[in-house]
């Protein structure tokens, strides 16, 4: 597949989401969004409305990604685009068939309803419905590509000189009740146009020569075009899902045969949505490990002062250089430069730094455990320990029971992922609560994935249920937990939601439909969606 | 009134008085709409605002809708009032389906709605995946005004459907 | 001669004594129960992934709808959570007022626990009375943003806007006839014999349980031990204010209630202090345009009207979002101390413990 143009219709709010999205191809002005010229073929930069320049032949499939999100993330829908299939790939057999579709957006929220109307379609058309797969590992064919229908035979011209013995269509009106579903302009396209409202009969056959539904006044046809076109109206007619054209016969009527229209192509597209490469489900991964610890940020403080210390240096030995230059050549020494002071803060805000542990108690476990912690430091007032896993259970327990300490409450446990973190995946951390003294203390432990963490429910029978959290949300899983199941999502649930790489929106899980086709809508809406392609749909007799 | 009615000497004159003409549907609708049971089915923030159109200062007995059932089998309206999940979506099918007929239901706030702010994972996006809704009430939470608003809506509803209707839909698609 | 077997049964998730979508499992011998399963997860939302990808302003509004009989201590901790992670100096009257909403709202959710778990044991008039007061305060704070219940009442940083005009009068109108509210319940239920019978004695937990599980809030007071974060560490105006720690020793369903009424006595306190002692000033502390963060974790606990509310907080190095958010939720927790409470104990104490516990399910499930 490939994006051939891409153009910005009218009624652009400027609202920057496109450029945010592909910032190669979308530029938005003051005023509306423009194509970059660099990504096009003729160089303009423009809305390409009017033009509809293409993309350059290497962005064409490159971007193709980047421009489908920017058109779905388009809040008032007016990027289009025209896609293809893959350039390399077209053969002249391809050409044909791929004709270039021009898909709107990702139909994300409709993919659902698009089943529960294809099913119904599958059996009205007698075939099998397709199963609904909603997880599938195939290419991101995000547009529903509707089948191509291919043109109709031309209806063989039979003789052109009217008889008076052959049977001919004398009338042919369009009764209340059109659905403009267009099936009757595919049939016969000599004689009816279907417009935004209602179908009308083309002024070219008519003897009046007016175009109208022909409801009232039933004017006639021309003979030789009533003669001609018998065949193709009477299709029309018996096409029609909501049977309103009507017509009148001189003679005898000759048989027509509808025949189902290519009912394959309906059911070769499989709407299958692929929930996984879906663009609002794509995931952003966080790129930096924020993991509060003194010992990096003494290093950042360090590196930042060495950075600002090499370019006053900088600065002093431009100055020096710029000075003796001047002298030699006699002018004016230039000014000596500035150190720059650090920035003013007016705001009421002061960013808390962490600082090495003072605290009493930061110090007593630091004795106790000796070699098991990685790190303590107070930070915003509050006391972190960071511990080495093994020494896990042993911190707890110190906690709880060394008689100066004395936290008999776990309050809180939960975890973060840390995808972008060498060495380890997760911080598990532990908010403990000293009731009886007012304080509080947290403990952290790093762990890998897939590394087994032991279970402070003996310690802290509170951890139970939040543990179970942590297993259902993480995956992390406790060694000699009572019943370590998932507690929120369902037993059956697929993935770690509060993992970085898990999308908010999930891997389709919520889409389900359970609705039933009770009052027969869907079965309208499929009747509908099907003559919008031009296709006949004979709703089954219920005897 | 009551003097010509009685000093009157033809019948249809008395009878116009003492009888009321009408189609057995509309006593019918007429008695359905005034005694609207609905199942007491909080999910949510809504069902707390739905607590206080029952109570004191709203006074949801007013429109003959304040018994709150308990069980699906003696109601015939469920007010969806809350956030549907995907862990309890199977759970409201049930209890839709245990419910007698005729019976309607009010998607009462945008998370019923259409998901309204928890576009995530574990929730549906809108009770009428499940159920089919006759009246949706928009608001996070809507006050207990909307809720009386939307069930002044749906007595309209019942009281103008006939039981042809219900099911004529389908007729009117097979023929 | 007969034969005895243990019998399971399924309450919820939709039963009108649940409070919600909890669902219990309870194996039964007889009327005893065996064996006491609660499962949740019926209103799991994703509110944690959510806020992690939203900014800290934004974030707020989901906060809401967690605990949402109790929106603003909600909106408080997750305001006071964001200030402690940025190191925010909030001016002294926007402590005060939002001090008084706070209080307000304990009102408006102990009021709804009295009426629903009246309600659950028996007394309906309870529930109409308790309501009426309760409508009062959603007015007062509609005054104070515009909603009734999904508040979103502050700003990280203070107050969007101060109190309106007329607010004060409001709020003491309400302040005049509320301690003879609170009577008129009493009246109803303090010394009505069923009231006792259903709850003397029902769904016990001591001190050294609650603690050991977690529990916070009412229910670890009513077993005697005085843990409230108001005190233990002072946040928003708590510091300044003259308050008692209401407790008992019994540790059952009675003595819970008779501490939640006291609760509402002392927020009726808090905020006439807060409207005596309004200092004059800003409402809004002077912040940049867009708040980034700097590496930082913070973990700030409130008492919410259920317990211990915690928000947990992980910022990033120029992060509009937080990195991580976590809400350590009361209702959560103290929901683990159900099967304790009712194991042993008669099928119809099941519906008291989990109406006394005051659990909200769009917090436990998030």
């Amino acid at each position: 597949m490939a994006i051939t143009k891409v153009w910005i219709e009218e009624g652009c709010i400027v609202c920057n989401a496109c450029e945010a999205e592909c910032p190669d191809v979308f530029h938005v002005t003051e005023e509306s969004c423009h194509i970059k010229g660099d990504s096009r073929k003729d160089g303009h930069e423009n809305e390409n409305r009017d033009e509809k320049g293409e993309l350059k032949a290497d962005l064409q499939s490159s971007l193709e990604a980047a421009i489908v999100a920017a058109a779905a993330a388009c809040p008032v829908e007016v990027i289009k685009y025209e896609q293809v299939a893959s350039v390399e790939a077209q053969t002249p057999a391809a050409v044909s068939e791929a004709e270039p579709t021009v898909s709107q957006t990702a139909p994300v929220i409709d993919a659902d309803i698009d089943h529960a109307v294809d099913a119904a379609l599958g059996t009205a058309l007698n075939v099998p419905a397709v199963p609904v797969a909603p997880i599938a590992p195939l290419p991101p064919v995000l547009a529903i590509v509707p089948p191509v229908i291919a043109a109709k035979p031309p209806v063989p011209p039979t003789a052109l000189i009217p008889d008076a013995a052959k049977p001919r269509i004398a009338k042919v009106w369009i009764e209340e009740g059109c659905i403009v579903c267009n099936a009757c302009e595919a049939d016969s396209p000599e004689v009816f146009h279907v417009t935004e409202t209602t179908c009308m009969i083309k002024a070219a056959v008519r003897l009046d020569g007016k175009e109208t539904e022909n409801r009232v006044e039933k004017n006639g046809l021309k003979p030789e075009e009533g003669e001609r076109l018998i065949t193709s109206i009477i299709t029309a007619s018996k096409g029609c899902p909501v049977d309103v054209i009507k017509y009148e016969v001189l003679g005898d009527a000759p048989l027509v045969e509808v025949k189902p229209h290519d009912a394959v192509e309906v059911a070769a597209g499989p709407y299958i949505f692929d929930y996984v490469t879906a663009p609002n489900r794509q995931v952003v991964m966080p790129k930096t490990v924020p993991l509060p610890s003194l010992h990096t940020y003494q290093e950042e403080q360090k590196a930042a002062a060495a950075a600002d210390e090499a370019k006053w240096a900088k600065q002093q030995a431009d100055f020096e250089s710029a000075k003796t230059k001047a002298v030699t050549e006699g002018k004016d020494a230039p000014k000596p430069p500035v150190r720059a002071l650090p920035k003013k803060n007016d705001n009421d805000m002061e960013s808390p730094a962490p600082s090495e542990a003072k605290d009493p108690d930061l110090l007593h476990l630091m004795d106790l455990l000796d070699g098991k912690v990685s790190q303590a430091f107070e930070q915003s007032g509050e006391l972190t320990l960071q511990v080495h896993p093994d020494g896990l259970v042993e911190t707890l327990m110190f906690c709880k029971g060394d008689a100066s300490l004395r936290y008999e409450m776990l309050a809180d446990q939960t975890a973060t992922h840390y995808p972008a973190a060498d060495g380890f995946a997760f911080s598990v951390v532990y908010q403990l609560t000293s009731i009886s003294r007012s304080k509080r203390l947290r403990v952290r432990v790093l762990v890998k994935d897939g590394q087994e963490l032991e279970s402070a429910v003996q310690i802290y029978p509170s951890a139970n249920w939040m543990e179970r959290e942590i297993y259902d949300m993480f995956g992390i899983r406790f060694n000699g937990h009572p019943d370590l199941t998932r507690i929120l999502c369902p037993e059956d649930w697929e993935g770690y939601p509060l993992r970085k790489e898990y999308p908010t929106l999930g891997w389709g899980q919520r889409d389900i439909d359970f609705r039933e086709d009770r009052s027969g809508v869907l079965m309208r809406m499929a009747m509908e969606k099907a003559g919008n392609m031009g296709i006949n749909l004979k709703v089954p007799k219920a005897d | 009134m009551g003097m010509n009615g009685l000093n009157g000497v033809n019948g249809p004159d008395v009878l116009e008085h003492i009888l009321i003409t009408t189609k057995v549907e509309k006593v019918i609708n007429w008695a359905r709409a005034s005694s609207v049971w609905p199942m007491s089915f909080g999910l949510a923030c809504c069902a707390i605002e739905m607590m206080a159109a029952g109570a004191s200062k709203f006074d949801f007995d007013r429109f003959g809708a304040g018994i709150f059932r308990a069980t699906p089998r003696q109601s015939d309206l469920m007010i969806v009032a809350g956030t549907v999940t995907y862990k309890m979506a199977p759970v409201i099918k049930k209890l839709y389906d245990q419910m007698p007929e005729p019976k309607w239901v009010i998607a009462l706030g945008s998370c019923a709605t259409a998901g309204g702010p928890f576009d995530s994972y574990h929730t549906i996006q809108g009770v009428d995946k499940i159920v089919p809704v006759d009246v949706y009430i928009p608001g996070c939470p809507p006050r207990p005004e909307s809720l009386i608003y939307g069930f002044l809506k749906l007595q309209d509803k019942i009281m103008t459907s006939s039981m042809a209707d219900k099911y004529g839909e389908i007729f009117e698609a097979v023929s | 001669m007969f034969k005895t077997e243990e019998m399971e049964i399924n309450l919820g998730p939709q039963h009108p004594s649940t409070h919600g979508v909890l669902r219990v499992k309870l194996h039964l011998d007889g009327e005893t129960v065996v064996r006491c399963v609660p499962m949740i997860g019926y209103l799991h939302r994703g509110v944690e992934k959510i806020c992690e990808n939203k900014t800290f302003f934004q974030g707020q509004v989901w906060t809401d709808r967690t605990d949402y009989v109790a929106s603003v201590s909600n909106n408080l901790g997750w305001a006071e959570g964001v200030e402690k992670l940025f190191g925010i100096t909030v001016p002294r009257r926007a402590h005060y007022i939002r001090t008084m909403l706070t209080e307000l709202n304990r009102i408006t959710s102990h009021l709804l626990w009295l009426g629903t778990h009246a309600l659950d044991i028996g007394a309906m008039t309870v529930f109409l009375y308790a309501f009426r007061e309760r409508e009062e305060i959603l007015s007062i704070f509609e005054a104070f943003c515009g909603a009734r219940l999904t508040t979103t009442a502050f700003r990280i940083g203070g107050l969007r806007e101060d109190i309106p005009p007329g607010f004060e009068k409001q709020v003491r109108a309400f302040q005049a006839r509320f301690l003879d509210c609170i009577d008129e319940y009493e009246i109803l239920l303090t010394e009505n014999r069923i009231w006792k019978k259903r709850t003397i004695g029902v769904a016990m937990l001591n001190a050294e349980d609650a603690i050991a599980l977690g529990v916070t809030g009412p229910v670890l007071r009513a077993a005697g031990s005085a843990y409230d974060i108001r005190k233990a560490f002072p946040y928003a105006a708590y510091g300044e204010m003259d308050f008692d720690v209401a407790t008992q020793p019994a540790g059952d369903t009675y003595a819970r209630y008779l501490v939640r009424l006291e609760e509402m006595r002392q927020a009726h306190r808090i905020v006439n202090q807060c409207l005596d002692g309004l200092p004059e000033g800003p409402v809004m502390a002077k912040l940049p345009k867009v708040l980034k963060s700097e590496v930082n974790e913070i973990y700030h606990a409130i008492e919410a009207p259920k317990g211990e509310l915690g928000y947990y907080f992980i910022g990033e190095k120029g992060g509009v979002n937080p990195y991580r958010m976590h809400i350590r939720a009361p209702s959560f927790i103290n929901l683990q101390a159900l099967s304790k409470m009712v194991e042993g104990r008669l099928l119809a104490d099941v519906i008291a413990a989990i109406g006394t516990l005051d659990v909200v399910l769009g917090e436990v499930d998030r």
